[in-house]
């Protein structure tokens, strides 16, 4: 068929177009919105942890301060005032970087102001101040409010095929993969420094490490001294893993083994070492390895595991009718009647519902012939008002059920009060009546009576 | 060693640049044989015919039932000179404005009927229904169609297009239809996570049913109010594959007998002029255009001199990569097939 101009597809020419396509398009966002977060409360950790010190330590006369040899701005000018304006600064701008408020400025202002404190305290800072201040760099390029941020809140339509928002994705797309590749070349070239070390090669580091009083934590180290053979082999693992992190993230499926391994890792580090900062850094590193579809996949699985554990009542509403009623009366559970054909009633149900932090309402619409032959109560009666019936079939209705629904919600008790005056003062119930009937029907949902059958093919002529 | 590190940093980011750079070009370059390909390697994502003076002279996969993103709007165009002929209505009836903004419910999702607004209607309060027609060919404006759709009567649309084809699913509102997800999400609380299933495990008819129930809501202003609501990517999809469907063999017989459909040649004249994109002493070019997230479809009638020419070309599912090239390629294909650069071959 049509073979006459038709040449084979060039592959080369293809691999390079989608490689264009996986550049330009939306990929790491959420990640790069998480190790944001992540990043800035390590930072204003740094900061406050040593709050009350600040003077001694980082300020004009303090033990780290005034050092001529750092590029700072915190050499630039000896003074207190500009030291305390510089600190404060520092932590404020850390706070908005997490809240993501002006996400392209606020990185800028941020990335200087955590650099200049990392070098300020060059005698304090590991490995994990390293990483910060190339990590924090390379963001700078990546759109890190996209998710989970002031930023986010107020995003506009974006058009794929335009050329700055291409532009926008190659740039972010890049950045995030300089961090992933730095995070390869950091893990690489540190096993690569184990294997030459003796210590390391004949399974013995992790031991030593150990008896050192500043990397061990007192309470801990017994434990993990008490045996031999498992130092020896959490330090080969250590390597191993290390050496094979670059390969393992190629594949989708080895990746999960290797940042699990390398976040087990990083917490023993981080436990039995004590180097918080160092071990946090390098497990936020780690967010940016998946693309926002593995974030979903994720949140979807977690989701679905969520509901298989917490809701079984509703497994059941689906198995049997009457199993369900059963379950409901147990538990003690109020039942709502409410109108299925009213918008507005679907509404206020559904704002109702987000309120029922313990689940201990079940609405029902009376529209659905079964629940109404249940409750044995007339069409007319449920359309004048709300009704509510408690676990002993006792039924409450208009300002009554209302009351009842109130009280079972913590968050509006506050509303309690005036429900009761209210009431009480006999105008709650003829409030109730007068809302309820200015309110409008419209039949949506499965119809079985008559009157819903509505002719959508009527026009105008 | 500082300056190696300086040198592969600078060499890798020059490679990467150059990579994308040149990505960006190919990507932007004209290659109509990536559709001629996409014949041959995804047969089921494309469907083509062509004829000239009535004769198939090419054709491939062209009795695939494929969705027809904007080219259904053809039929309410025709459906619309049905009934001009009738005496059921004016062409040339003023209709105020208002009545069609009532139907730019979405507004984010209605650009093209804001530049229509801003290129055609501009200052004037009242608009004719032809020139209304005319938006809805030339700037496939959704409100436009939607307002024809009441004033013509779905019924009667639908047996228009079920008369002229062999296959035709059914047309409903397309404002109502962008709406589904809203609606099952806001109205019968479904939850986000839920709604992709929901939608895909939903029938046709159901799913027809549904927006006719949204467009009744439309229509009384039961409809729950909101302020804006853009449907994402994978609501587009499924909204694109619910869209109506027919084959490519039914659009080009219906081109073929565009020129003799009513007995009576200003009828014809009338139609043609609806559908016209270009036209100039020997030459008339009519047709339209229909695009989705992943559909691109085209249909043209080239008439120059005695001879004349139409094309069908309609595809489904095309992921971004193909969506992105077709888009770029599929004009320059055509003109190429039009010129008889591709051989055909009856197997």
């Amino acid at each position: 068929m049509m073979d006459n101009n038709v040449t084979n597809l060039e592959t080369k020419q293809n691999i390079v177009e989608k490689f264009y396509i996986f550049m330009s398009q939306e990929r790491f966002l959420k990640g790069a919105s998480l190790a944001r977060i992540g990043l800035g409360l390590i930072i204003l950790y740094n900061y406050i942890i040593v709050y009350f010190q600040r003077n001694v330590l980082y300020g004009p006369n303090g033990i780290l301060g005034d050092n001529s040899i750092n590029y700072s701005l915190y050499n630039l000018f000896p003074s207190q005032w500009y030291f305390e304006l510089l600190y404060h600064a520092g932590m404020f701008f850390a706070f908005l970087f997490i809240v993501g408020y002006k996400g392209r400025i606020v990185s800028i202002i941020n990335y200087i102001l955590t650099l200049s404190f990392i070098r300020q305290g060059f005698l304090m800072t590991d490995g994990g101040d390293n990483l910060m201040y190339l990590l924090l760099f390379y963001l700078l390029f990546a759109d890190t409010t996209a998710y989970y941020s002031w930023d986010a809140a107020k995003k506009k339509q974006k058009n794929r095929s335009s050329f700055s928002y291409q532009l926008r994705n190659i740039f972010h797309n890049f950045a995030i993969v300089a961090c992933i590749i730095q995070v390869c070349i950091l893990y690489f070239i540190s096993g690569l420094y184990q294997v030459k070390g003796d210590m390391w090669s004949n399974g013995t580091a992790l031991y030593y490490i150990m008896q050192t009083d500043i990397f061990a934590n007192p309470y801990l180290t017994s434990i993990a001294l008490s045996n031999d053979t498992i130092m020896v082999l959490v330090t080969y693992a250590s390597i191993l893993i290390k050496l094979a992190f670059p390969f393992l993230i190629i594949n989708k499926r080895t990746k999960y083994f290797a940042v699990i391994s390398i976040v087990f890792f990083h917490l023993g580090i981080g436990i039995f070492m004590g180097l918080v900062t160092f071990s946090l850094t390098m497990i936020i590193a780690e967010l940016l390895l998946f693309t926002d579809e593995e974030y979903e996949k994720f949140s979807k699985l977690t989701k679905d595991m969520k509901n298989k554990i917490f809701s079984k009542q509703i497994k059941l509403q689906f198995t049997n009718n009457k199993e369900k009623e059963d379950m409901l009366v147990k538990s003690k559970k109020v039942i709502v009647l409410y109108d299925g054909w009213c918008p507005l009633c679907i509404k206020s149900v559904n704002n109702l519902k987000r309120f029922d932090l313990f689940n201990s309402i079940e609405f029902l619409s009376f529209r659905d012939s079964k629940i109404l032959k249940k409750y044995n109560t007339d069409i007319q009666t449920l359309e004048k008002r709300m009704h509510s019936f408690n676990s002993k079939g006792k039924a409450n209705q208009g300002i009554d059920a209302f009351i009842q629904i109130i009280q079972r919600m913590p968050l509006l008790w506050i509303l309690l009060p005036f429900l009761y005056i209210a009431k009480i003062l006999g105008f709650g119930q003829h409030l109730y009546d007068y809302i309820a009937s200015k309110r409008k029907i419209i039949p949506v949902g499965q119809c079985n009576d008559k009157e819903c059958n509505i002719n959508y093919f009527t026009h105008k002529d | 060693m500082k300056k190696w590190i300086v040198v592969a940093i600078g060499t890798l980011i020059l490679i990467f640049v150059v990579l994308i750079v040149l990505g960006n070009y190919l990507l932007k370059k004209d290659d109509p044989n990536f559709i001629a390909n996409l014949i041959q390697t995804q047969p089921d994502k494309i469907s083509i015919i062509m004829s000239e003076n009535d004769k198939i002279i090419l054709k491939a996969n062209e009795d695939q039932v494929m969705p027809l993103a904007s080219v259904f709007k053809i039929m309410i165009a025709i459906e619309l000179i049905n009934q001009y002929k009738n005496g059921n209505i004016d062409l040339y009836e003023k209709i105020p404005l208002k009545e069609i903004e009532k139907y730019n419910q979405i507004k984010d999702v209605n650009s093209n009927y804001t530049l229509w607004k801003k290129e055609v209607v501009k200052n004037q309060k009242n608009v004719s229904l032809y020139e209304i027609a005319r938006g809805m060919i030339t700037y496939s404006s959704n409100p436009n169609t939607d307002y024809l759709i009441k004033r013509l009567g779905l019924e009667s649309i639908n047996k228009t297009a079920k008369k002229l084809t062999k296959v035709h699913t059914n047309i409903y509102p397309i404002g109502a239809s962008v709406l589904v997800p809203h609606y099952l999400m806001k109205v019968q609380n479904i939850k986000e996570n839920e709604l992709e299933d929901t939608l895909i495990k939903m029938s046709n008819k159901e799913y027809e049913k549904l927006v006719l129930e949204i467009d009744n809501l439309l229509e009384n202003k039961k409809y729950p109010k909101f302020d804006s609501f853009y449907p994402t990517e994978d609501q587009q999809k499924n909204w694109s594959n619910r869209a109506p469907k027919s084959t490519a063999s039914d659009y080009i017989n219906l081109f073929n007998k565009l020129d003799t459909l009513y007995p009576e040649e200003k009828y014809n004249k009338l139609l043609k002029d609806l559908l016209k994109i270009d036209q100039s002493k020997s030459l008339y070019i009519g047709g339209k255009n229909g695009e989705t997230i992943n559909v691109i479809n085209r249909t043209l009638k080239v008439e120059s001199g005695n001879n004349e020419k139409n094309i069908v070309v309609f595809t489904k599912d095309l992921d971004y990569y193909e969506q992105i090239k077709v888009k770029n390629n599929i004009d320059s294909f055509i003109k190429k097939a039009l010129k008889e650069d591709y051989i055909f071959n009856y197997n």
